[in-house]
Parts: C-alpha cells; structure tokens; sequence
C-alpha cells in the first residue's frame, strides 16, 4: 500500500517536472517572438542593404560592417545633436514631474484643504478624456504663447501635473501613517518641512516608479514633437527616426543603427533594474 | 463661576487657533497643487471648452482670427457623409476583433509566467520589452521585416512554398491585419504583467485543492483562472477598447492610413483633418464624436464595476 502511493508519488512529481519543462520551451518559443524583432535590428545594424535581406537570415553577420553607425553618428545627419536633445527633453521632462506629481500627490493625501476631494474627483475624471480633444486647444495655446517650434512645447506641460504621476503618488502618500505627520506638527513643523525631510523618503519606491515610467514615456514621446517641433536641429530621437526612415529609405544599416542607438540604452536600463521595478508597476496598475 | 469663564476662555482660544490652522491648511494645500491646478485650468478645463468651440467653427491654422466663422452643427453633418470618416469607424470596428486574441493571449501567458515554468523574471522582462520600446523603432524593425519584395518574412514564406505572400503593409486587405498584429506584440506583455498582479490574489489553496480532486492544468485554467480573472479582463477590455480609438501614432508611421483609407482611424484622422488639412474646427467636432464614444464605455465600465461591489 504505502510503497504503491509512494511510487505514486514519485510518477507524480516525474510528470509535474516534465510537463514544467514542456512549458517551459513553450515560453521560450514565445520570447522568441518577442525578442525576434530586437535581435533583427541589432544584427542589421552591423549589415550592408545586401545582406540584411539574404534569406536564411545571418543572425550573426559574416563580416561585422560599422558603416550605418559612421553614417548616424559621424555623417552629416547630426544623431548626437538628437540625442542631446531628447536627453534634455527627459531630464526636464521628468524633474517637472516629479515636482509637480509629488507636491499634488502630497496635498491630496495629507493636506486637509477646502474643497481637496472634489478637487481630486474632478482632476481623476478628466483622466478618460482623449488627447485628441485637448491637442489642437493645446496646440492653439502654445501658438500664441510663441511655443510653436521650441522645446519648452515639450517639457512645459510635465511642470503643470500629469493626472496620472498625481494619482500615484497620492496612493504612495496615503500609506505614510498619519501619526509621523502629526508629531512632526506638534513640533512646529509646517507642510514644507513635513513634505521634505518626513514624507518624501518614506515614498522613495514610489519615486521611482514614477521616474522610470515617465523617463521611458518622455524619451519615446513622438506625437508632441511631431506637432510642435518644425526645425529639424531642434528634433529629439523619435521624430529623428521617423524623419531618416522616411528620407534615407534604402539606407536600411544607418536606420538600424540609429534605431539601436535610440532602443538599447532604455532596454538596459530596463533590464538592470526591472526586478526594483516590474513588482512595483504591477501592484500600482495602470499606465498605457 | 471663576472657572467656567477661565474654560470658556480655553474654548474660544481652542477654536480661534483651529481656525487659523483651517485657513493655514487652505493656503498650503493650494499653494502645493498650483502647478496642478495651472496646468488643469489651462490645458484642460480651458482645453475642452475651447475644443466644443472649435468644433461649431471653421476654424483653420491658415486662417486669421477674424475670418472664422461659427458654422453651427455644420461640421457635425459633414461628418454623416464624409466617406473617410465612415471608413475609419468601420476600421476602428475591425480593430476592436484585435482585442479578444490579445486579451486570452494575456491570460495564458500570465497563467504560465505566475508559477508553470521555469525563469519566471526573465519570461516576465522579455515580454515587458516591447511595452518600453519606442514605437517608432518598433514600426522602423517591423516595416523591413514585413517588406513584401526582399523581408524576412515573405522570404520564409517563399521557401515554405508560398510562392505569392502577402504584400501586408501595402495591401488593402492585408495593412489591417498587420497593423493588428503589432498591436498585440506591442500590448501582450503589458496586459501579461497586469494580470499576473490580479493572478496573485487568487488563493493557492484553491488550485491544491483543485489537483488534489485531479483537475489538470487546462480544467484549472478554464474553472479557476478565467473566471477569478474576469474583474481585470473587463477593465481590460474597456482600456483596450477606448486605446484603438484613441492611439494614431503607429498609424501615422507605418501607413499614414492608407493604402486608400485601410487603415484609417478615427484617432488618426482627427490629426490628419487638423494639421494636414488645415480642418481644425472639423478636427475638433470629430474629437468630440470619439469623446462621447469614449464616455459611453466609461459609463458601462462604472456601472459594471458598481454592481460588483455590492
């Protein structure tokens, strides 16, 4: 009997093993679909036009051909001046963020002011409304503020709360104990103290979450400097490559290249600190 | 009698610093949310407003102010025959068909990457990849990848015997499907991620329990998953839903709505009437047709997720 169940037992376990292995390559097949696309861009970029399109693809290519990458950063397209440009961008971007997101977040959870709730309500609902509807307002408005054609069309907006920076750094302000707040007032400290040296380093995690989506959301941020932006020495990478796919068509190696050079920084960024991250992310929700 | 005036004394004293501290409150809360309350009044309470405005106007980049003029509902009963607006309703239909295969997909993979396989983290940041990822690199890759004359996939096509692929991008009947594909490439992972989050507070006991009475994996996934999922599937349909209304950038890189209107949407088209053909007004009054299409899945949603509450 024991023996029987036993064996049982062990059969079982075989199976389970087995099957986690047979998903296992499942998956693997699947991140192969996902990462396809990335391993073509970066073994293109170290191709000629010719032999990108040789079928069987050569994953690691015969001859290894810098050429797109002397064309993108050495030829007459000015990459690195693109590339300074969307690093302004996302810096400013994302310190005007977290200015701006932090100090709302804050007043919303812990600043008991007239009329907050309804504030917020109001500010939460305008969440569903489409970029379409205020796009050509906005556009109008930086027109006559003579924003047309300069980089602060970009970041201006990330200094003036983002709805949802706001919301999710109120739900990390809210979870800071009100006690700390409280003895803090007693001792005479006001909300600019209390904000500061108090509430901000307990919501270091949320910080961060905020920084990362908003880095990765001002650096691939395409519609706005598809609108405003008209010179091309003021483009940032994503309008950059928009605009050499369109003029350079046949030059496939120097499009690879840049879009490598556009890609890879964020992706190994990402990789290095995605285990700090992806918990976070999937405990706050939502960010399209 | 000494002590009562003494304690009424205290009161007021209490009350008049409880009041100071109200008013303290009021001018350190909005002094915090300035930059907030800016932004809100200007770009969006002023936005809408002038939005509805624009769209009973003929209002034109190229035009000057004092040339435009209020045209009433004019706008709105050219968008009742305007056959590209009738093309990208029907596309914007086409690529609601997207949604339910993105949305499954999600959920196995997530049923999968929760605790069926090995390299948890590493399935989980290769699926997150495309999410982070520059949709004009995404569309640059895909675009020679999908070349119909010398790409990858019509090559491979080719040898499996196929001696007439697709021309996807370039094909009226074939640029929907592909643009459609991207779109779950793109997503997959994010929804992925998203249902994991709602997978960890199913209780394990359930599924022990469940391999204990000899349920195999597909009954677990079908009697257990799917249907402890549904609160996340519904808000995930209705994201989905209001994005492909909503999203044009990937339309304006890859296809810029053609071939013909194909793949027009009207997300797209609103960007298109409005800086490509100096429509602005027409623009706007189109925006506030994907406003009230978009509130009408709000409403659904806050409605269904009431009644689930209770």
């Amino acid at each position: 009997m024991q023996i029987t169940t036993v064996g049982q037992g062990r059969n079982y376990q075989r199976n389970r093993f087995i099957k986690k292995i047979l998903l296992t390559l499942l998956m693997v097949l699947v991140s192969f679909t996902m990462l396809l696309p990335f391993i073509w861009m970066i073994s293109s970029s170290f191709k000629d036009s010719i032999s990108m399109f040789k079928f069987p693809i050569e994953w690691i290519p015969k001859e290894f051909n810098f050429s797109g990458y002397r064309d993108v950063w050495q030829g007459d397209i000015k990459f690195s001046l693109f590339f300074i440009n969307s690093i302004k961008i996302t810096f400013l971007a994302v310190l005007g963020t977290m200015v701006s997101c932090t100090m709302g977040g804050y007043a919303y959870a812990k600043i008991k002011f007239a009329g907050r709730d309804s504030l917020f309500l109001i500010k939460l609902s305008t969440m569903m409304i489409p970029t379409q509807i205020t796009m050509l307002p906005t556009f109008m408005i930086f027109k006559w503020l003579g924003l047309i054609n300069t980089h602060a069309a970009l970041w201006l907006p990330f200094f003036l709360g983002q709805p949802f920076g706001t919301f999710l750094m109120r739900q990390y302000f809210l979870k800071v104990p009100e006690e700390l707040l409280d003895s803090a007032k007693m001792d005479g400290a006001d909300h600019f103290k209390i904000f500061w040296s108090i509430a901000l380093p307990l919501v270091r995690a949320g910080l961060s979450v905020l920084v990362f989506l908003y880095f990765v959301w001002a650096w691939n941020y395409y519609e706005g400097p598809l609108l405003y932006i008209r010179s091309t020495e003021l483009y940032t990478l994503p309008l950059a490559l928009k605009f050499f796919s369109d003029e350079f068509s046949t030059n496939y190696t120097a499009i690879m290249a840049a879009s490598v050079s556009m890609t890879v920084p964020v992706l190994v960024l990402f990789i290095f600190l995605q285990r700090f991250f992806i918990e976070d992310i999937t405990s706050t929700g939502l960010k399209g | 009698m000494n002590t009562d005036t003494a304690l009424r004394r205290g009161h007021t004293k209490i009350k008049k610093s409880r009041n100071s501290t109200q008013i303290r409150e009021n001018i350190m809360g909005y002094l915090f949310i300035l930059p907030n309350l800016v932004g809100f009044l200007v770009f969006t309470v002023f936005g809408v407003v002038f939005s509805l405005y624009m769209s009973f106007t003929d209002w034109s980049l190229i035009k000057k102010f004092s040339n435009i003029k209020f045209i009433g509902f004019s706008n709105f009963v050219d968008l009742f025959e305007d056959t590209w607006f009738h093309a990208s309703v029907l596309n914007n239909m086409w690529f609601l068909l997207v949604i339910p295969v993105m949305i499954f997909l999600a959920m196995v993979l997530a049923f999968l990457v929760n605790d069926k396989v090995f390299f948890k983290n590493g399935f989980r940041t290769i699926l997150y990849l495309p999410n982070i990822t520059s949709v004009v690199a995404i569309s640059v890759i895909w675009f020679t990848l999908f070349n119909p004359r010398s790409g990858p996939i019509n090559e491979f096509l080719r040898t499996l015997g196929i001696s007439d692929p697709p021309m996807w991008l370039s094909s009226t009947v074939w640029a929907k499907p592909t643009i459609g594909l991207l779109m779950i490439w793109k997503t997959v992972g994010y929804y992925t991620i998203l249902y994991l989050a709602a997978l960890q507070g199913i209780p394990k006991q359930l599924y022990e329990a469940a391999t204990v009475d000899g349920a195999s994996t597909r009954q677990q996934f079908f009697g257990i998953t799917i249907p402890l999922l549904s609160p996340t599937t519904f808000m995930l349909t209705i994201l989905s839903v209001m994005n492909i209304f909503k999203d044009w950038s990937l339309i304006q890189i890859m296809t810029e709505g053609g071939p013909g209107t194909s793949t027009y949407t009207i997300g797209y088209y609103i960007y298109y009437a409005a800086f490509r053909k100096n429509q602005m007004g027409y623009a706007a009054s189109m925006a506030w047709v994907l406003l009230v299409i978009i509130m009408v899945f709000t409403v659904i949603r806050f409605r269904v997720e009431k009644r689930r509450q209770y």
